[in-house]
């Protein structure tokens, strides 16, 4: 295969990861990492590095959509990215001292419960609304639009959502992924915040994560210029596409096909990482 | 000059959308040259080596870039692109100083120090990759392979360019940038 060959190959997959990545809003990092890793055998830190770089362009890309609706709430996203890119760091660190094995496996773990978060997950409309005396001096608290008007809502259980954060932070710096499904349990399920409010900061705080990696990745060599740009301009034209069809397609049936499509990826990853052929 | 949080968040999405297509297009113009000149067979990404030093740090980068060299203008772009959040950080801390909300200028001021730390913390591992002294722990990490034991010598050995000429452990400097050209 010549090099213009394959880089088109690599982008025509990028595509599709960041077309999938946006429709069930699990972002294209986890997607591409396996296609680079089990189709095209790239080593999993050339695969990462340049995820990376993708995961912070469609999380950017995103935002200025995601503001237009009023949801993201600033101050909750700020205050979490404390525990995001300290995680963050952590996790680069960690590539350089985890077996490629272990990665691998780490990642089929992510993917798993990315599939059974994406499917399962009950997802609260409505925010809790009663005083939380940390989160009230922090004033993590806010009002989103509905239909019958501005609906205020108070973050709880601050100290639990800060650590997920934490552990969201750290899988992204470990796998080159945004960790989107972790980054809404930490505010959906202990913070209580509400599912749209959740979305749509956890997309504000991944490129901030992602930031703060990929200066490690840099200065480690694992974002190769060859693999990187077909993989960054693939997966950013994949998810503005998928961003405009989502308003039309029926989420749920593609959340199941796609659900399907990680878990076997998940399991792929697990055994080829059992049996060193990663 | 009167700052809401919303006036505040819209700005913020219009930056990232600015640099991202910034971003995009310097990595776009950067890959039209590359493909141009790299019709030969594809890359082997099978083994890591990591990318040559000048694709590592920013000040070689920008350099590069300038003298038209076509993967210093992917990394330019994706350089940009990686500036693009930290911009978002600073301008939400001017944005919070203009709403008086001191606890949240702090707030942010701690996140752009993690940042920046991230990015000091970087080119420190570089100034330590110069200095032969010290690359071999900085190279520690390079082949993580299966057997947990390997070192950075014999793990070298099982790449194709330095299995051929036999790295002994003296020439672990020179067989290393041997494989980093090749391989990359």
């Amino acid at each position: 295969m010549s090099t213009p060959e394959f880089s088109l190959w690599i982008f025509l997959s990028s595509i599709v990861a960041g077309l999938l990545g946006s429709l069930t809003g699990l972002g294209g990092g986890v997607v591409i990492v396996p296609v680079l890793t089990l189709l095209f055998h790239v080593d999993i830190h050339y695969a990462i590095g340049a995820s990376l770089v993708s995961v912070i362009a469609t999380s950017s890309g995103a935002a200025a959509a995601y503001v237009r609706e009023g949801y993201s709430n600033i101050r909750i996203g700020m205050f979490l990215e404390i525990a995001t890119t300290l995680g963050a760091l952590v996790g680069a660190w960690l590539t350089t001292r985890v077996p490629t094995h272990a990665i691998g496996i780490i990642f089929g773990v992510v993917l798993l419960y990315s599939a059974y978060a994406s499917v399962r997950m009950k997802h609260r409309e409505h925010g809790a609304d009663h005083p939380d005396p940390l989160a009230t001096r922090l004033r993590m608290s806010g009002t989103m639009p509905t239909a019958e008007g501005p609906e205020p809502y108070v973050a709880q259980r601050v100290p639990a959502g800060f650590s997920l954060m934490f552990l969201a932070g750290s899988l992204s710096g470990l796998l080159g992924i945004g960790s989107g499904a972790v980054k809404v349990l930490a505010m959906d399920q202990a913070m209580r915040l509400p599912f749209k409010v959740s979305t749509t900061t956890s997309n504000f705080m991944i490129g901030v994560t992602a930031a703060a990696s990929a200066g490690i990745y840099l200065s480690r060599g694992y974002i190769s210029p060859g693999l990187a740009m077909p993989v960054m301009l693939g997966v950013l034209g994949g998810s503005l596409i998928g961003t405009k069809i989502l308003v039309h397609a029926r989420v749920q049936l593609l959340r199941i096909i796609f659900a399907i499509v990680i878990v076997a990826l998940g399991l792929e990853m697990m055994i080829n990482s059992i049996a060193g052929k990663l | 000059m009167q700052v809401t949080d919303q006036k505040l968040e819209i700005a913020i999405g219009r930056m990232l959308q600015a640099g991202v297509l910034l971003a995009a297009a310097v990595v776009f113009i950067g890959g039209v040259l590359y493909l141009r000149q790299e019709t030969g067979p594809r890359p082997d990404y099978s083994h890591f080596a990591g990318v040559p030093e000048r694709l590592r740090s920013p000040a070689e980068i920008v350099t590069n870039a300038f003298h038209g060299r076509a993967r210093s203008i992917i990394q330019l772009g994706l350089l940009l692109l990686i500036a693009t959040p930290i911009a978002r950080v600073v301008l939400a801390a001017v944005g919070f100083l203009f709403e008086r909300d001191h606890l949240y200028v702090w707030v942010s001021l701690i996140v752009l120090a993690v940042l920046i730390y991230s990015l000091l913390h970087a080119s420190r591992i570089l100034m330590c990759a110069q200095a032969s002294s010290c690359r071999p722990a900085s190279m520690r990490s390079f082949r993580t392979g299966r057997n947990s034991g390997a070192s950075t010598r014999t793990s070298l050995n099982t790449l194709p360019a330095s299995s051929n000429t036999g790295a002994g452990p003296g020439s672990t400097e020179a067989s290393l940038s041997r494989v980093v050209t090749v391989i990359s």
